[in-house]
């Protein structure tokens, strides 16, 4: 029997939860460090 | 033969030459960097950390490309072929959790405190940084050790893979390989090292991000994974796999001890590595603008490929392949990536991958070796015979060069010895630990002091030979709780043995701590 695509899908959301994450982790960082540096 | 999965392709001569000629080609260009950087360095310092005006694409190529070993270009992929979605924590899912925060923590202070202290290598910043010619030994001897070790298993990955798509003996290509890196470290130093390196991480994070989005694009999607993997052992889909031992390294995948302390172990490793802390000793000071480009480069190049390689890639794999691989000795999961790259893209994605792989293991070796012969040549022998001539150190690094290239060639063709095989899986877990904190939070804490480092660094050193006995041969404990107890055991000796000892020196505080980086 084909398991529900919910749980077929959820290691994915997981997935993109990290992908999208450490994206923003990664810009939104470097922006917080750097948005002083001009003075 | 199972006619559920493709069968396993055999090698063929077209094979064997395309991968052969793009080999030739990728040490071709790196040993032409090697040459160029010749003209680059003068003295012995030079030979060290140049001129220290890299920008921040070299310094953000070199910088992921010392990062990403064979491992993380082959067995990250080979982790997730094996057990599923619950391998990418351990895989390298965490990679940009450790190598960005090297970036913000590290990069800027690294060169500042390097710049002001004259230093020239790691222990010696840190050597002058604690006022310490002992300590500065000391560091050195540590991280020699654990850099050696760690760089037996380097070259592994790409020997396995070599004869697996060309079935040529991987000895001759292997020494072929260190030959050609000698020559562009002995001739263009730090310089020229480092554009080999840049050179090597640019093509690796193009060829990963190519190879990790055209087997995704081809896999059918995210649902027709699943479900193909679900097919063959709905536990692939877990992310977690509580069946699996919670002692020796399936603890990272079986448990939540081994969940939470994947990101630790990537963010401390990133930030301790000395060969990772080298890339920024000859960086130019950068502005805003060239900030945001390095960080810009190494997201690029460690984020999109690493993090496709460590989980897609090797699941994708499993659903083209099933669980034939295992059966393939002595290489089996292993072979994971170059067979997803032949699969895909034919021998032009395979000639490609194995020229990533290839980069990505010589760049590593690269970093690490041109620190351990520093280490020797500055660190020993300049600190205790000052006298010694520029000539003769650098005479001595051609030497240590080639002896810390060859012996992991040498263990890779013939077994290593078992008790280097057993710390060799801490190796860089104690490297991690011990220099985040004894380098990294030495930039920002004034009060830690020499006797701290000490401490920190004789633990990390005693608890890492202590773990690989208990996680690989005794088996009583896992990986991940034995990287709390490194890291605990480090962070408590740090601060509290610098709490309770002397602090640096007022004029040296005032020196690195007040004005402008």
């Amino acid at each position: 029997m084909e398991p529900s695509r919910e749980i077929l899908m959820h290691p994915w959301y997981v997935w993109w939860v990290l992908i999208i994450g450490l994206f923003l982790m990664t810009f939104i960082g470097t922006w917080l460090i750097t948005r002083r540096w001009d003075k | 033969m199972n006619t559920k999965f493709l069968p396993i392709p055999e090698i063929t001569l077209t094979m064997a030459i395309t991968s052969s000629v793009g080999i030739a080609i990728l040490l071709g260009v790196s040993i032409l960097l090697g040459i160029l950087g010749k003209k680059q360095w003068k003295s012995f310092d030079e030979y060290l950390v140049g001129k220290r005006d890299m920008g921040p694409f070299v310094t953000g190529c070199a910088l992921a490309a010392s990062y990403l070993s064979g491992w993380a270009f082959c067995g990250s992929t080979g982790i997730t072929y094996s057990v599923g979605f619950s391998g990418m924590w351990f895989a390298g899912m965490w990679s940009l959790i450790g190598i960005i925060p090297c970036i913000w923590v590290a990069s800027a202070k690294t060169r500042s405190f390097a710049v002001k202290l004259n230093a020239a290598t790691v222990p010696e910043l840190m050597g002058r940084r604690y006022e310490s010619k002992m300590l500065q030994t000391v560091i050195s001897i540590c991280m020699l050790f654990f850099l050696f070790i760690y760089s037996v298993g380097q070259l592994k990955a790409a020997g396995g893979v070599w004869y697996a798509v060309t079935g040529f003996p991987p000895v001759l290509c292997l020494l072929l390989g260190v030959f050609i890196a000698w020559i562009y470290m002995v001739l263009g130093g730090y310089v020229g090292t480092n554009w080999s390196m840049a050179f090597q991480g640019a093509f690796l994070g193009i060829v990963g991000a190519i190879f990790g989005v055209w087997a995704l694009v081809s896999s059918g999607g995210f649902y027709e994974i699943s479900l193909r993997l679900w097919e063959q052992d709905p536990r692939l889909l877990s992310l977690l796999r509580p069946d699996l031992p919670k002692v020796g390294p399936t603890e990272f995948f079986s448990s939540w001890v081994g969940l939470l302390a994947s990101p630790l172990i990537f963010f401390t490793m990133a930030i301790g590595f000395p060969h990772n802390l080298g890339r920024f000793l000859g960086m130019k000071k950068m502005n805003k603008k060239e900030y945001w480009f390095l960080v810009f480069i190494v997201w690029f190049i460690t984020g999109i490929p690493v993090m496709l390689a460590s989980s897609t890639n090797g699941l994708i794999t499993r659903t083209l392949f099933g669980p034939q691989l295992f059966k393939i000795e002595p290489w089996k999961a292993d072979l994971a990536a170059p067979l997803l790259s032949y699969s895909v893209g034919g021998i032009p994605l395979q000639t490609l991958y194995v020229m990533g792989l290839f980069a990505a293991t010589l760049s590593t070796l690269a970093g690490m070796v041109m620190i351990m012969s520093a280490n020797v040549t500055r660190d020993i022998i300049t600190l205790w015979r000052p006298s010694t001539k520029d000539k003769t150190l650098i005479r001595i690094s051609y030497f240590l060069i080639a002896l810390f290239l060859f012996l992991p060639f040498y263990w890779t063709w013939k077994r290593p010895p078992e008790l280097l095989s057993m710390f060799m899986g801490l190796a860089a877990m104690g490297l991690g630990a011990i220099f985040f904190f004894v380098t990294a939070i030495s930039f920002y804490w004034k009060r830690a002091t020499k006797w701290g480092a000490f401490w920190t660094v004789l633990y990390g050193t005693v608890a890492t030979l202590a773990g690989g006995y208990l996680v690989f041969t005794k088996k009583v404990i896992g990986m991940a709780t034995m990287e709390f107890i490194l890291l605990g055991g480090c962070l408590v000796l740090f601060f509290g043995v610098s709490l309770m000892t002397k602090p640096p020196s007022q004029e040296l505080l005032k020196r690195l701590f007040e004005g402008k980086d």
